[in-house]
């Protein structure tokens, strides 16, 4: 059985992906539509940037944010003389850090899917009387549903798994920004502690399975809405 | 429905398209081959494209002048287009594709209403499918009622025949004339089939290589020589109104007539004809000039049932062939041989007796009286003759 210090590391856990997710999901739905539908300048740049944590290490994006962010960070330290905020080393910067390393993920998905809808359903819709923004949620986003779905459980499983950008921006704080891949590091460390590793592996293994399996579905489903 | 291109002239990428024409008609054809520049035409009618310089009115109304930086927005020109491709939303039924438009009609004077669109379309029983599990035909007859829902004051038709075959191109001809008839909503159609285009009307626009290169009714281009290719007699449909009269059942075929004056008979192998049709019904008939001949007396020993008395009112010689437009009462465009006419002796002017098989005359649409009585529209628009 689970310890309750287990209980409270998945609780946490699943707390700060499901928050990254419900955070990350909009965003990547807007940046994903202009992505795939829209031509303007910087096109590229932006989408470089957004693709960055995807390649870079995450201990470096990790660090980034501790430099943009943190206490003493290029923003974070205005926001923190204005608002008393500190978004560094608490669950905030858990958060974060997911958003930063899942948010490509999303995007890419979300972005293919809107790529595969015909530019004419947007003409059709104008042609019956719809705005822009209107299109957007009655057209677009319903037709592309299962990328949108995809790329969220993707974003998920992505921030379980998080662990480089955390440790650096959020620590290692047990109770506080300490999640499963963190407290599967830090007992890995302590001879005896296998069981509550082998535990949390196992736990970790199968959220991912379930959200991966998901996730496929979903996006076999993207050709067959759009057709 | 009045509408007037005024020097439009419109680029994309490499190609430059040019129109020019006034086009008066309930229904309007827009004929031309293949990448000649109809849908551009149909995208800057209904604002999906802005052109470089010229006017577009409807009905006196500007909806684009270039020089008055005038250019006015899709969803308030109010006209309704249906795709070439359909374009129904896949993620929707077909109910809800048709009340797509709703949120939007609000402050519309609403002159099409759901039910009577979904029966006259004959749509009761596909409401609830999504549109993949639709079939070519239905699926143009469920755009033409999504498009017709927005209330619009002008229908644009991208080639609504394309993705059909040919018994459903002969039902959705039936469709387009019985709503057109029904909502009074004039129409334009676009189509590189000649012969669909003229079952529905015989006012047409020809566009080639990006130009409207002539407009108007058929015949009159035809007898001022303005574009000769079309009269291709496989491809030419004389088209004409009459009234249904009686069915006999030991000829087993029905008697129509025009003007009164003027009797047909059809045989009985169209299914939209039955003996329960009432007397003075308007039936739509369509005719190749291939099928008819010439003979220069009423000729009762023969088993050619329609016998027509004419007067030949141009002679046309030219690469297509030899073609005689008749007028009976109503003007019919007929193919003869090159050697028949000093054969005849054939002249303009002359009486002729134009000789014409039951089983070679076409019943396009039959009018349901319901309809002609019914029409709701507010809009006051009345359909022209085809043969006018």
């Amino acid at each position: 059985m689970l310890s309750s210090e287990e209980i409270s590391v998945i609780i946490l856990t699943l707390k700060a992906a499901l928050v990254s997710t419900f955070i990350t999901l909009p965003i990547a739905i807007w940046l994903g539509w202009m992505l795939a539908k829209k031509n303007f300048l910087g096109k590229l740049i932006i989408e470089g940037l957004i693709n960055i944590p995807l390649v870079a290490p995450p201990i470096v994006t990790g660090y980034l944010l501790l430099i943009v962010l943190g206490k003493n960070g290029i923003i974070g330290r205005f926001i923190h003389e204005l608002f008393e905020i500190n978004l560094a080393f608490n669950f905030t910067a858990v958060v974060i850090a997911s958003i930063i390393v899942s948010l490509p993920l999303a995007v890419r998905n979300i972005k293919s899917s809107f790529e595969l809808i015909d530019p004419n359903y947007e003409r059709a819709s104008n042609s019956l009387g719809a705005s822009r923004i209107s299109t957007f949620f009655r057209i677009y986003v319903p037709m592309a549903l299962p990328g949108i779905i995809s790329g969220a459980v993707l974003a998920f499983a992505r921030s379980l798994g998080e662990f480089g950008a955390t440790i650096s921006f959020a620590g290692n704080i047990a109770g506080k920004t300490q999640t499963i891949a963190l407290n599967v590091y830090s007992n890995m460390q302590i001879p005896g502690k296998e069981p509550v590793v082998t535990r949390l592996v196992i736990i970790s293994i199968i959220i991912s399975l379930v959200a991966i399996i998901f996730s496929e579905y979903f996006n076999k489903k993207k050709n067959y809405l759009v057709r | 429905m009045i509408l007037q291109f005024e020097k439009v002239r419109h680029q994309l990428g490499d190609n430059h398209f040019y129109y020019d024409f006034q086009m008066n008609s309930s229904i309007t054809g827009i004929f031309g081959p293949s990448g000649a520049g109809k849908t551009t035409l149909f995208n800057l009618l209904s604002g999906l494209d802005t052109p470089q310089k010229g006017k577009i009115r409807l009905n006196f109304e500007s909806l684009v002048d270039i020089e008055q930086n005038l250019i006015k927005q899709v969803k308030k020109r109010n006209i309704g287009y249906i795709f070439q491709e359909n374009h129904l939303f896949p993620h929707l039924t077909v109910k809800r594709n048709l009340l797509f438009s709703k949120p939007y009609i609000k402050h519309k004077e609403k002159y099409v209403s759901f039910n009577e669109l979904v029966h006259l379309l004959d749509i009761e029983s596909i409401l609830y499918k999504k549109p993949r599990q639709l079939s070519g035909g239905e699926r143009q007859r469920v755009a033409i009622g999504r498009a017709l829902l927005s209330q619009p004051r002008l229908l644009l038709l991208d080639e609504p025949f394309s993705n059909v075959d040919c018994s459903k191109r002969k039902q959705i001809i039936s469709y387009l004339l019985r709503i057109n008839n029904h909502f009074k909503v004039p129409m334009i159609i676009i189509s590189h089939h000649l012969e669909d285009i003229l079952k529905l009307t015989h006012k047409i626009v020809v566009i080639e290589n990006g130009c409207s290169v002539v407009s108007g009714n058929i015949l009159n281009i035809i007898k001022n020589d303005e574009k000769p290719e079309l009269i291709r007699s496989k491809k030419f449909q004389n088209t004409f109104k009459v009234n249904f009269d009686s069915y006999n059942k030991i000829e087993n075929s029905y008697t129509v007539t025009f003007n009164q004056d003027i009797v047909l008979r059809i045989s009985n192998h169209s299914r939209l004809l039955n003996k329960f049709i009432s007397k003075g019904t308007k039936i739509q008939l369509s005719l190749r000039p291939v099928d008819i001949s010439l003979n220069l007396e009423n000729n009762v020993g023969t088993s050619i049932q329609n016998q027509l008395k004419g007067t030949i009112n141009q002679i046309i010689k030219n690469k297509e062939g030899v073609f005689c437009i008749i007028d009976c009462g109503f003007e019919l465009l007929v193919e003869i041989s090159q050697g028949i006419i000093s054969k005849l002796y054939l002249h303009e002017g002359q009486e002729i007796y134009c000789q014409i098989k039951a089983n070679d005359i076409d019943v396009v649409h039959v009018f349901d009286q319901s309809e002609i009585q019914e029409s709701k529209i507010k809009q006051a628009k009345i359909p022209e003759p085809i043969n006018n």
